[in-house]
This record gives structure tokens, C-alpha cells and sequence, in this order.
């Protein structure tokens, strides 16, 4: 039987998020303080991160495609 | 380096290797270093190590240099070499790289690890409008691309054309990247202060003309590549009209003469081969040699006249050359009576062959033929050609005539001088 698939861009969401929750976490804990500026950084990290892998993913599935329909190597 | 890349490079060593872009089959986030690494042969690993000393070292400001590099760079890893914005996910990439950038600056700000908020912030305004004349710059597929032959009212109400639709997006990217830079340019001089005092003047026309620059350069870029393509495409076809007229007023005329001739095969052969010799001459470029002064074109000019008035072929290699002098031509006279003889007692012996080397200050002439031979002692007294033409001429000149021949073995003439002032 085929095993799932794992969804890369979900995956790398999901622990982007996942990081960002904690950081706002251990905020509100008072272990670390977490300014306007740190805070502006981490979510455009995390959007960032998002953004990224999902574009290569796409492109990867092109290429893929690509050689799939010219019979080449990916 | 891959070794896709490295066969690419090898394969285009006129070229200057391959041409700098992004690689996106070695890349690790966006292939700039690796796309670097590639067309400068360096190891893209040292140029990763590199560029992360060097985004700690400027705070943060290689990042927007990455990202600028990334937006204008072609990617050559995609289909077809396709570029960020027609490439799937190249805008998704491009933001997220963007937002990554932003993410680090911001960082280095919180850190201290930070120039100043009125220059570093104006900088990235500036770095993404020019990103985005840069790709306007290369983006492919609009020069010589036709206009759809539809017209627009015969078009289904709501649809454009792919190219219609590109150019309305291309135009709002210029405008954007030209809104960025002058934006930036403005940000700039109003966090320092230059639009309050009148002497910040020159700051003012400095950073106006930088602006400027950056906003003109990638246009003067396409200019310039533009003319370039044109000059080649211009060259190109003057070699190919070159051409065409050199394989009517050669080829096709002897084509036309062999028909003419088609009753006399001898004619013909002679016909075919003078035009074998000038087509080959010419493609070697030997061209000019032929019509030359020296030794070899004199030679080869002898060879031709023989040709000609004895209807046999005669098969020129000749090596070298050197000045035309008294030894020059007493070598080419005897090489001359040498073919005639050839031609005269062996006719239907196959070609002459004709050898000439002419280097280091001496002249070797090898005249050979496959005809009956001949036995030296029982020529008559009265013949002067071989003892004359050829012996007795080169001895005069300070050279040498061997003959090597014997009935039904065919004639070999070796002519040897020296030559070109170095007796």
C-alpha cells in the first residue's frame, strides 16, 4: 500500500505558526519580551516561510510536470 | 558546480561560458549564488559562507541585494528558461523572499546591528523599483512579437490577448519600480533633513541624479543589448548574402559550364576540379593566399596553369609560404616543368601529385606521378627538360633536383633550395 504524501507547504506552515505561537507563549510567560520590532520580524518570517516553500513546491511540481510530459529527466 | 552546468559551459566555450542567472537546479532558496557560482566558476558554497559574513556585516542591506538579484536575474532552471512572474510560483518565491528580508532587517534593527532608518529603508524602496525595471528590462517575448491578428471587435467580450494583457502588466511594474525609486529618493532627503535646508542643495541633485540612474539604467541596459542584436543579425546576413553571391558567380556558373560541356568528360573533370580547388581555398579562407605574391601562390597559381592547358588533375598540398625572390621562382619554374612532363607522359595516370613545404629558410617541391617512368640513362642528349628545366636550374639557384624513377614505377621529382634570404 502507497503511504501518504506529505504536504510540504502545510508541514513548513504548520511549524512556522507553530514557532510563532510559542515565541508569543513564552511572551506572555515573561521569559523572553518581545517587543513591536521582534514581533514584526517573526511574522513576516513566518509569512515569509509560507510564501516561499509554497512557490517552490509549485515550482517543483512544474518542472516535474515539464519532464513528465517531455519524457525527460525531472 | 552541477554537471549539467559544467557541460553547459563546456559546450559554450566562445561564448564566455554560460550567461549569469539564477540556477534553480542548485539553488538552495532562490539559486543567485548558485547562478553566481556557475558563471564565475566558484564553489557556491564559499560564496554562501561569504554572503552570510556579509549580510551580518552590512547589517542586513546584502539580503536587498539578494532579493534585487533574485527579481532581475532570468531563472534558468525553469522550462523553458522562463522568468519570476511567468514561471509557476515565481511571484510566491519572490514575496517570500521579500518578507524574509524584511524579516532579517528587522531583526538587525532590534539587535543594533543597523545603519540608520533613513538610509536603510529608503534603500530597500529604491533596491525594489529598481528590481522591477530590471525585470522590464529582460523580460523576453515582447520584441518582435506580432500583435494579435484579431481585431478587437471581433474578440469574445472579456478576453484579451496573452500579449495585450502582458504589456498592461509590464507597464504597471515600470511605473510601480519608477514610483518606488523616486519615492525612496524623496524618503531619503526628507529624513535627512535636505528639504529644510537650502544648503543640502547638491545632496538633493546627488541623490535626484543617483534616482535618476537607477531608473534610466536598465533601459540604457536594453538599448545597448538591442543594438548589439542588431549589429549581429546585420552581420549575419551579410555573411549569408556573401555567400549566396559567391556560390552563383562560382558553383552555379560551373554547374552551367558542365552542362555545356557534358560531350567532353576530360573538359568537364578539369572543370570540376578547378572549382574543388577554388571552393576549398575558399572555405579554408585561403582565398587571398591564392591571389598572393608569395612562393606558395605562385606555386599553386603554376599547378592551375598545368591544369589547364594539360587537362589532368593535379592534387596541390602546399605548406608554408615565403617571399617570391630569384630562388622562388627558379624552384616554381622547375616544379612547373616537372608537372608538364607529368602531365605530358602520363595522362591517363591519375592526378599529378604536388607537394610543397616552405619553412625555417628552405623549400621542399615533391612533383610525383603514376605514370610508365623511365629510364634516365636512355633519354636522348638533345632533351633538355628534365637536365635543363629542372637539374641544371635548381644547381644554378644553389638548390638540389632529385629524381627518382624506373620503368612502370611512375616518377617521383624532389626539388630542395634554400629560400627566403637565409642561404
Amino acid at each position: 500500500m502507497r503511504g501518504r504524501q506529505i504536504d510540504t507547504v502545510s508541514l513548513a506552515a504548520g511549524l512556522a505558526i507553530g514557532a510563532l505561537g510559542a515565541l508569543l507563549m513564552l511572551d506572555q510567560a515573561d521569559t523572553i519580551d518581545l517587543g513591536f520590532g521582534w514581533l514584526g520580524a517573526a511574522t513576516a518570517a513566518v509569512l515569509g516561510v509560507v510564501l516561499l516553500v509554497s512557490g517552490l513546491e509549485e515550482a517543483r511540481k512544474a518542472r516535474l510536470q515539464s519532464a513528465t510530459d517531455t519524457g525527460g529527466e525531472p | 558546480m552541477s554537471r549539467r552546468n559544467k557541460e553547459r559551459r563546456d559546450a559554450a566555450p566562445d561564448e564566455g561560458g554560460v550567461a549569469l542567472s539564477r540556477s534553480a537546479e542548485d539553488g538552495i532558496v532562490g539559486g543567485v549564488l548558485a547562478g553566481f557560482g556557475n558563471r564565475f566558476s566558484v564553489d557556491p558554497l564559499l560564496l554562501r559562507i561569504g554572503f552570510v559574513l556579509l549580510v551580518f556585516l552590512t547589517g542586513g542591506l546584502a539580503l536587498i541585494a539578494y532579493v534585487v538579484a533574485w527579481v532581475a536575474l532570468p531563472s534558468e532552471g525553469s522550462p523553458g528558461d522562463r522568468w519570476l512572474g511567468v514561471a509557476p510560483g515565481g511571484w510566491k518565491i519572490a514575496g517570500g523572499a521579500a518578507l524574509l528580508a524584511l524579516a532579517a532587517l528587522l531583526a538587525f534593527r532590534e539587535l543594533g546591528i543597523w545603519w540608520s532608518d533613513a538610509l536603510v529603508w529608503p534603500l530597500v524602496l529604491a533596491a525594489a523599483g529598481a528590481a522591477l525595471l530590471w525585470r522590464q528590462t529582460y523580460a523576453p517575448g515582447r520584441r518582435g512579437e506580432a500583435r494579435s491578428p484579431r481585431r478587437s471587435d471581433e474578440r469574445p467580450r472579456g478576453t484579451r490577448p496573452a500579449l495585450e494583457r502582458r504589456e498592461s502588466g509590464a507597464l504597471y511594474r515600470g511605473g510601480f519600480g519608477v514610483a518606488l525609486v523616486v519615492g525612496a529618493a524623496i524618503l531619503f532627503l526628507y529624513a535627512n533633513g535636505a528639504f529644510e535646508a537650502a544648503s543640502d542643495a547638491a545632496l538633493a541633485a546627488l541623490v535626484a541624479i543617483i534616482a535618476l540612474g537607477l531608473i534610466l539604467a536598465p533601459f540604457l541596459w536594453r538599448l545597448g543589448r538591442n543594438l548589439a542584436a542588431e549589429r549581429a543579425g546585420r552581420i549575419r546576413s551579410q555573411e549569408r548574402a556573401e555567400v549566396a553571391a559567391h556560390l552563383h558567380d562560382s558553383v552555379l556558373q560551373t554547374l552551367a559550364l558542365v552542362q555545356r560541356r557534358a560531350d567532353d568528360p576530360r573538359e568537364v573533370a578539369s572543370l570540376a576540379r578547378r572549382q574543388e580547388r577554388e571552393l576549398r581555398a575558399w572555405l579554408s579562407g585561403g582565398g587571398a593566399a591564392a591571389d598572393g605574391t608569395g612562393v606558395a601562390a605562385s606555386l599553386g597559381r603554376a599547378a592551375v596553369e598545368v591544369e589547364d592547358s594539360h587537362g589532368v588533375p593535379v592534387d596541390t598540398v602546399i605548406v608554408g609560404d615565403a617571399p617570391l625572390d630569384e630562388r622562388g621562382e627558379a624552384v616554381v619554374a622547375a616544379a612547373r616543368e616537372a608537372m608538364v612532363n607529368a602531365a605530358k607522359f602520363a595522362p591517363d595516370a591519375g592526378p599529378v601529385a604536388l607537394y610543397g613545404e616552405f619553412d625555417d629558410g628552405r623549400a621542399s617541391v615533391y612533383v610525383r606521378d603514376r605514370g610508365p617512368g623511365f629510364d634516365r640513362d636512355s633519354v636522348p642528349p638533345d632533351r633538355r627538360g628534365v637536365r635543363e628545366s629542372i637539374i641544371g636550374r635548381m644547381s644554378r639557384h644553389g638548390g638540389s633536383a632529385e629524381i627518382r624513377t624506373a620503368p612502370g614505377e611512375g616518377t617521383e621529382i624532389r626539388l630542395e633550395i634554400p629560400i627566403g634570404g637565409k642561404a
